[in-house]
């Protein structure tokens, strides 16, 4: 088969009818995947970690999702990402990293990236440092020439936002190449290995519905990685 | 390799961020891993014939109510008794994954095992039909949440597996009405609702019950929905503090295990005679 096999982490949730502890992916992601032409699955139990790196060409690290049916049930959701869901999500990473398959992370996956190569993040930096970086503000990053993000977009380019957390200190063997006009970390990468983070959520600019509108095509980002997955 | 089993799972839409996204209950993957497989989910209707090719057979899970205009019937709009608007939920993006993907399967001759909702896909894509609310069209009492006795058919997988009667759990509204070709019923109630089916040939078969909930808290966790909240957190300042600092790094809280953390349930009988059907190939049925 030609077609890359793109592993997608999940989020924690809670499904409406039992409150069973459940794993959701927003669609947007697995859509992105497919269009870009790749085949998309999700890893259902954690102890098949070799299984799965076996099998797929490529991880996708999604941003944080959540859906909780009752909320005092949040703090059991809480824990259940703290807990199952990080511990999961660190064996993929490092298991993929291992082995050279190309990571992309996206939002929370981004910070993820940045937190398992020994970085750091602010945690709520909009009442520390006055910015709104979330629900969906668009603004536009400065990329720096000659990485991958500019060689896709170009060095100046609009975005979406939706995060709370930003990376503080990067990670060993990953650099910044795209900031916000703030300052604001958008977009990482490893100085060797195949591994890509955006702290925006390209998957959701693309499409007839592209978020933001005046934003370039993300199917390129997807081919991009998805071509980095076949090699 | 362990024989590679892929889901499907629920189409939700969350009205708060109006994204669609896909869900699955933990103990269906559980399920499968205890029984020998690895467990993938689906994640793309159009890809039915990349997903067919790769896994070595398919788990059709529980769900909403099939769209009647697959079995060549009409909404039924309104109970005819109250005159409420009738109780379903329907999605037709999951219709098309499910019924896309069973068709695939059928065509690669790998065996196909579905649960609830999952049995009915099997029913229809073999051209048969469904009951639209078990109260209102069958005037008899199913009730949900409440386990019964089922009786097998002689002959049956099902029946060399369980025995000539078995009790078992109960989540559903709507019932198996006409039979697709070339299928059997394996169980019914005492009520006469049908609860499992097997194809006569072919490596395929389906339960109503759920048996993933076996070894699992998932009845545990049902009953908390019903009733009990939540007892009040206790702020303990070492814990928050612990907490903090893995939400910090993105990484475990050291010790936390949740109530979903248990080892991965085997010998469920149901789950290890589909495993038996995919380690066959899907040659040699019965």
């Amino acid at each position: 088969m030609n077609k890359p096999v793109i592993l997608i982490m999940w989020g924690s949730c809670l499904d409406t009818k039992f409150s069973a502890h459940s794993m959701m992916l927003t669609k947007a992601y697995s859509a992105a995947i497919t269009a870009a032409g790749g085949i998309p699955i999700l890893p259902l139990v954690e102890s098949q970690v070799e299984d799965y790196v076996a099998m797929a060409d490529g991880l996708l690290l999604p941003g944080a999702m959540g859906f909780v049916p009752r909320p005092e049930l949040a703090r059991t959701l809480a824990l259940e990402r703290y807990s199952r869901q990080a511990h999961f999500e660190t064996e993929l990473y490092q298991a993929f990293r291992k082995t050279g398959k190309p990571i992309l992370g996206i939002c929370a996956g981004c910070q993820k990236i940045n937190c398992e190569e020994n970085g750091t993040l602010h945690l709520d930096f909009r009442k520390m440092f006055g910015r709104e970086h979330h629900q969906g503000v668009t603004h536009s990053v400065e990329a720096l020439p000659g990485s991958w993000i500019a060689d896709l977009w170009g060095t100046s380019f609009f975005i979406n936002s939706y995060h709370g957390f930003k990376i503080a200190k990067i990670g060993d063997g990953l650099r910044i190449t795209a900031y916000s006009e703030e300052g604001i970390p958008e977009v990482i990468e490893h100085k060797e290995l195949p591994i890509f983070g955006t702290q925006f959520h390209p998957e959701r600019m693309r499409g007839d519905f592209p978020n933001p509108p005046e934003g370039p095509n993300s199917e390129p980002l997807f081919q991009m990685f998805l071509q980095a997955c076949k090699s | 390799m362990k024989p590679l089993i892929l889901l499907t799972g629920e189409d939700e839409f969350d009205p708060k961020s109006h994204n669609p996204f896909f869900l699955i209950k933990r103990s269906y993957g559980n399920a499968v891993a205890g029984a020998g497989g690895t467990a993938i989910m689906a994640l793309d209707p159009r890809l039915y014939q990349e997903y067919a090719d790769m896994a070595d057979g398919l788990l059709l899970t529980g769900g909403v109510d099939i769209h009647p205009g697959r079995y060549r019937d009409i909404f039924m709009d309104f109970d005819p008794n109250s005159g409420q608007p009738a109780p379903y939920v329907n999605s037709v993006t999951r219709d098309s994954m499910d019924i896309l993907l069973c068709q695939a399967f059928v065509k690669a001759g790998k065996p196909i095992f579905g649960i609830g909702r999952g049995m009915q896909v099997i029913n229809v894509v073999f051209g048969g039909t469904l009951y639209q609310d078990i109260p209102t069209v069958m005037q008899i009492e199913h009730p949900q949440g409440v386990n019964h006795k089922i009786n097998l058919t002689e002959g049956t997988a099902l029946y060399n597996l369980l025995g000539s009667s078995s009790i078992v759990n109960s989540f559903h509204h709507q019932a198996v009405k006409d039979l697709g070709s070339g299928l059997k019923v394996a169980a019914i109630a005492e009520d006469g609702i049908v609860e499992a089916l097997e194809h006569e040939s072919l490596p395929i078969f389906g339960v109503q019950w759920h048996p993933e909930t076996f070894g699992t808290d998932d009845e545990e966790v049902r009953i908390r929905h019903a009733g009990i909240i939540e007892p009040p957190i206790e702020v303990d300042p070492v814990e928050m503090e612990r907490q903090a600092q893995a939400t910090m790094i993105k990484k475990a809280i050291p010790g936390v295990a949740t109530d979903a953390d248990s080892v991965l349930p085997s010998g469920n009988p149901v789950f290890d005679h589909f495993m038996q059907l995919v380690n066959k190939g899907g040659r040699n049925h019965e």
